[in-house]
């Protein structure tokens, strides 16, 4: 419709009823195109340039894809979607295949850059090879008329005046200060100084017997080669103090020494590995060691968490659906309250009311009963802590969704019930929930996969406090669910090794999906439930 | 018609991309990252710098730890700074990723403190120019504890006599499972992080919390929860809490706190930390720093270098940063008479020891707290401890794992100059890396015959025995006279073969 209704620069006879309004739009759509393909490009170019290949990409696909969907009339009810399809490509699909490719390398600590770049850098930190006996001197440059650079150097013993290309002169008793002009030449201001040294680092000093390198800050008299350099056919690193040759390793992604040790001080670069991080994974006892308990206990927590709020939210809903339940509004409005502070402030108060020492809850108990429970620190009053605060924190959420549900059920079909002679517990039972289930369902559905990888809860309630397992291969907490003890193992204690991280976390969204897919199967038995009522 | 939309189409994208690229080009200036602290003092250095060599100078905020890991990203896209603000123990993870480059003091080291130098050296290179350190102290409630005690044992007859004649709630807390604020406890008795290599470097595979003197510690404590003189599930809001309330007597923390114990009303002292029987006179904490280094992603590493030297490394700039600051300074010409506190921080510190900044510290922070944690609950030490040594074997294993070394644990080990038999961690029977990929050594062994097996990273987590078999039989070497032995390990199919001359 786009290409074929547009008339640009055709004022007349056009058959729209507002020909110019007309005209202005498709001017302002081709400008917001063009716009969005420049920015695109851009991108595109930016990340081609920094060799993020990956990236631009995912941007030439999006741009790609825009541009087809504006040209391409039978394609054009596809244009409402495209702002969702180009998000989903670029923080959805991207990343999981992003994931999954980083898996099968080494990325991370000390295999962060690719081999080009670490090149680079080692060349760049290894710096110089300076002789030990060499003279070293600070350095002021001077420049004449004809732009030629000249440096005045001194140190302890001697101070010098040396033009680029001229012979060495030395100065006897020479004064405090360089002084502003010296035989023709001038003292380079303060402003170009640090120009004028980068510049004197590519000029020749001295002659070919006596000569003098500028390095930095200060000159040494005397060759200086870089430390270390990259020899294309050995591809190697070799160490030019001692010519040690160190063998690039494509195997661990290291420049390997003759002792077998990688290059010290310098980094190494990123390989593919294979599966590697997959059989690592296999081995690693973390993941052989408490992971069924922990398992148990993350399906636990999450059905409790949904049950308990479920019940509790409930009854709220069904205590504030009574007409006859005063102050209504204003009851509804407070309980809402633990939903509408974040949820981080309320873990922190909870940790702090629960605290073996000084928390509100642990002194009323003290008081009342002569004991202090560790709410924080026993293994199962820790997980009952855990399911208390989530309790509060997701009970509004049901209360809310179920008062929605419970208007929603039909009036007559509570008629017919008292009719027939049905007592209020039969009718909760026979009618309410059933009914209610069938429109909260998946929202039982949701809220179980959300607490399955509640990591904030878990993380900020019983972080540092919390008891150990003892006898574990790895740190595991007796409250930790699987993310937070899989987010320990891959970053946790040993520093960041992302392509270790990923295998586990495409293992882990292999079980969340196998969850959630049973999940689903349990809703459909729901929905024939609820056809039948 | 429709080709010359295009064409104008074609225009337009050409115009915009050429203006935004325009926008997006690198600018000159010198970027610095610090945190919010130091951010508006260096904003005025910057205004000097650009003044006299005409560089613009762009300060950005970020905390440390968000520096390091945004550096470490955006470094090697080009997008970094040219100087940053870091913690001294990052510098292990900077160099591993080659993401800073060493600095050349000079003569100028002598105005620096030793311990300063020593935290910003790492794995004999230099890579900062540091404005810090800090260390934790002993803070004592004068009246109820009039005397600072010698040692551990002391503090435990204090806490008894307070828990005898009710004098305040506790004598002693300590952070529960928090390894840096426990360490001084292990250092006295001479427990310790990692063994130290003849040539300074750590020996990863000597864990020094299970040693006599890291037990002999781990006991105290147990002895202490155990007793009721301490309790877990203690924090700094817990300890300044009691202490604030006149019901704590003593209790460890930094100089980052300095303001709030001024605050807590008590009438405080600031010592060094307890000794042990059979241990060290003094305790010692661990030692940390913090400074400015150079990114090695930076193309301004000669501005870099004279902001640092002539603008910062300056008694003005330093004894600024002290002034706001509040922790010891690095550089020697401060005058820090105007905050005693400080001053009695320093005095704990004599001796402190400096925190690893190797990447191998992740493996023990996790493992350590976990075992401190369970200590506190009434865990056995001995296990909690063993358990620990056990996990930071385990992931040091799994994250070196990159980075093989090839020991052959066997009967003949001593024979070849090992503490013991059967010892993965002991590095006479390496094997070295070959071009060809296998890893190959070569040993005078003694007539006789001896099982061994093959260990990688020094620990028994994986090993290899008889036909390459993972956790496989012991291999078997029979050996009629005193030969020389060539052992040649192949990493793919794991199978070792021998050459006896």
């Amino acid at each position: 419709m786009a290409v074929a209704n547009a008339k640009v620069g055709v004022p007349a006879g056009a058959p729209s009823s507002h020909p110019q309004n007309s005209t202005l739009w498709t001017v302002l759509k081709y400008l917001g195109l063009a716009l969005f393909n420049a920015f695109t490009l851009l991108l595109v170019y930016a990340f081609f340039r920094d060799e993020n290949l990956g990236l631009a990409a995912v941007f030439l696909v999006i741009g790609v894809g825009m541009n087809t969907i504006f040209f391409v009339p039978s394609l054009y009810p596809l244009r409402w979607m495209s702002p969702g399809l180009a998000l989903i490509t670029l923080l959805v699909i991207y990343p999981i295949i992003y994931t999954v490719l980083t898996s099968f390398t080494n990325f991370g600590d000390g295999h962060r850059l690719p081999k080009s770049q670490a090149i680079t850098q080692i060349e760049r930190i290894g710096g110089f090879i300076i002789p030990e006996d060499a003279p070293r001197y600070s350095v002021v440059p001077y420049r004449n008329d004809a732009g030629t650079v000249a440096l005045w150097l001194s140190n302890a013993t001697e101070t010098i005046f040396v033009p680029s290309g001229g012979a060495i002169q030395t100065i006897t008793d020479p004064p405090a200060e360089p002084p502003a002009d010296y035989d023709g030449y001038t003292q380079v201001p303060r402003r170009e100084l640090l120009p004028t040294l980068r510049e004197a680092q590519s000029l020749p000093f001295g002659d070919e017997d006596d000569v003098i390198t500028v390095s930095g800050r200060e000159a040494i008299r005397a060759t200086i080669v870089p430390r270390f350099d990259y020899d294309e056919a050995q591809d190697a690193i070799i160490d030019r103090t001692d010519d040690t040759i160190y063998r690039a390793n494509e195997k661990t992604g290291y420049f390997v020494g003759p002792n077998g040790r990688p290059l010290q001080n310098q980094p190494g670069y990123r390989v593919g590995v294979g599966l590697y991080n997959f059989e690592r994974m296999i081995s690693d006892p973390g993941l052989r060691g408490p992971l069924i308990d922990i398992f148990v206990w993350t399906v636990a927590f999450a059905f409790l968490s949904v049950l308990l709020t479920f019940i509790v939210g409930l009854a709220m809903a069904l205590v504030m659906n009574d007409p006859r339940m005063p102050g209504r509004t204003i009851i509804r409005s407070l309980l809402i309250i633990p939903y509408a502070i974040p949820g981080v402030i309320s873990i922190v108060v909870w940790r702090g009311m629960l605290n073996l020492n000084l928390g509100v809850i642990t002194n009323v108990w003290n008081d009342l009963f002569g004991v202090r429970p560790g709410f924080l620190i026993d293994p199962w009053l820790a997980k009952f802590s855990i399911l208390l605060v989530n309790t509060w924190l997701g009970y509004p959420y049901m209360m809310l969704i179920c008062s929605g549900a419970l208007q929603a059920i039909p009036s007559d079909v509570y008629e017919a019930a008292a009719v027939d002679g049905a007592k209020p517990w039969q009718r909760f039972w026979g009618i309410t929930l059933p009914l209610l289930l069938v429109s909260v369902g998946p929202l039982l559905i949701a809220s179980f996969t959300f607490n399955f990888n509640n990591y904030l809860l878990i993380e900020a309630l019983t972080g540092a406090d919390a008891p150990n397992i003892p006898n574990s291969p790895v740190p595991a907490r007796y409250t930790d669910i699987l993310i937070s003890y899989t987010y320990n193992i891959a970053f946790g204690n040993r520093g960041s090794d992302y392509g270790y991280a990923s295998a586990i976390t495409i293992v882990i969204f292999l079980v969340v999906a196998v969850v959630t897919l049973m999940q689903y199967r349990f809703t459909k038995t729901w929905e024939q439930v609820g056809e039948n009522v | 018609m429709l080709r010359r939309r295009f064409l104008t189409l074609f225009v337009l994208v050409l115009v915009a991309a050429a203006i935004s690229l325009g926008a997006v080009a690198q600018d000159d200036a010198l970027v610095i990252w610090a945190d919010g602290e130091r951010a508006p003092l260096l904003a005025e250095l910057a205004t000097q710098f650009t003044e006299e060599f005409g560089v613009p100078v762009e300060i950005q905020q970020f905390g440390l730890g968000e520096a390091r890991d945004q550096l470490l990203v955006a470094g090697p896209a080009g997008e970094g700074p040219d100087i940053l603000i870091t913690a001294h123990d990052s510098i292990g993870q900077f160099v591993a990723n080659g993401a800073i480059v060493p600095v050349n003091l000079g003569d100028r080291v002598s105005e620096f403190t030793d311990l300063s130098i020593d935290l910003f050296t790492y794995n004999n290179q230099f890579w900062g120019i540091p404005y810090a350190t800090e260390n934790i102290a002993l803070i004592r409630n004068v009246d109820l504890v009039p005397e600072a005690p010698a040692t551990w044992d002391d503090v435990r007859t204090i806490a008894e006599q307070f828990k005898a004649d009710g004098t305040a709630d506790y004598a002693f807390l300590v952070q529960t499972g928090n390894t840096y604020h426990n360490f001084p406890i292990t250092s006295a008795w001479g427990g310790y992080i990692f063994g130290q290599n003849e040539d300074g470097t750590f020996n990863v595979a000597d864990v020094g919390l299970g040693s006599e003197g890291g037990l002999t510690a781990a006991h105290w404590l147990s002895g202490m929860y155990a007793d009721g003189l301490m309790v877990p599930n203690v924090n700094d809001d817990v300890v300044f809490e009691f202490f604030g309330a006149g019901e704590l007597g003593m209790f460890v923390t930094g100089p980052w706190f300095s303001q709030r114990i001024i605050d807590s009303g008590v009438n405080y002292s600031i010592d060094p930390l307890p000794g042990a029987v059979g241990g060290k006179e003094v305790g010692t904490p661990f030692a940390g720093g913090q400074g400015f280094v150079i990114s090695a992603f930076s193309d301004k590493q000669l501005e870099a270098e004279t902001f640092l030297l002539d603008f910062v490394a300056t008694p003005e700039f330093m004894q600024a940063i002290f002034d706001q600051g509040g922790r010891p300074p690095a550089f020697l010409a401060v005058d820090t008479s105007a905050d005693p506190n400080i001053a009695a921080f320093t005095a704990a510190g004599v001796g402190a020891i400096p925190m690893p900044a190797i990447p191998e510290m992740a493996a023990v922070w996790g493992a350590s707290d976990a075992a401190l944690t369970a200590i506190s609950t009434g865990g056995d030490a001995d296990e909690a401890i063993a358990g620990a040594v056990a996990q930071i074997a385990n992931a040091i294993g799994l994250m070196s794992s990159t980075e093989r070394i090839v020991t052959l644990p066997g009967a003949f080990n001593m024979a070849l100059g090992c503490a013991g038999d059967w010892d993965p961690a002991c590095r006479n029977t390496e094997l070295t890396l070959q071009d060809d990929g296998t890893y190959a050594g070569t040993f005078d062994i003694p007539a006789g015959t001896y099982e061994y097996k093959v260990a990688i990273n020094l620990s028994w987590a994986e090993n290899y025995g008889a036909d390459g078999a993972k956790d496989g039989a012991n291999l078997v070497l029979e050996l009629a006279a005193d030969s020389t032995v060539t052992f040649v390990f192949d990493d793919t199919t794991h199978v070792v073969t021998t050459t006896v001359e």
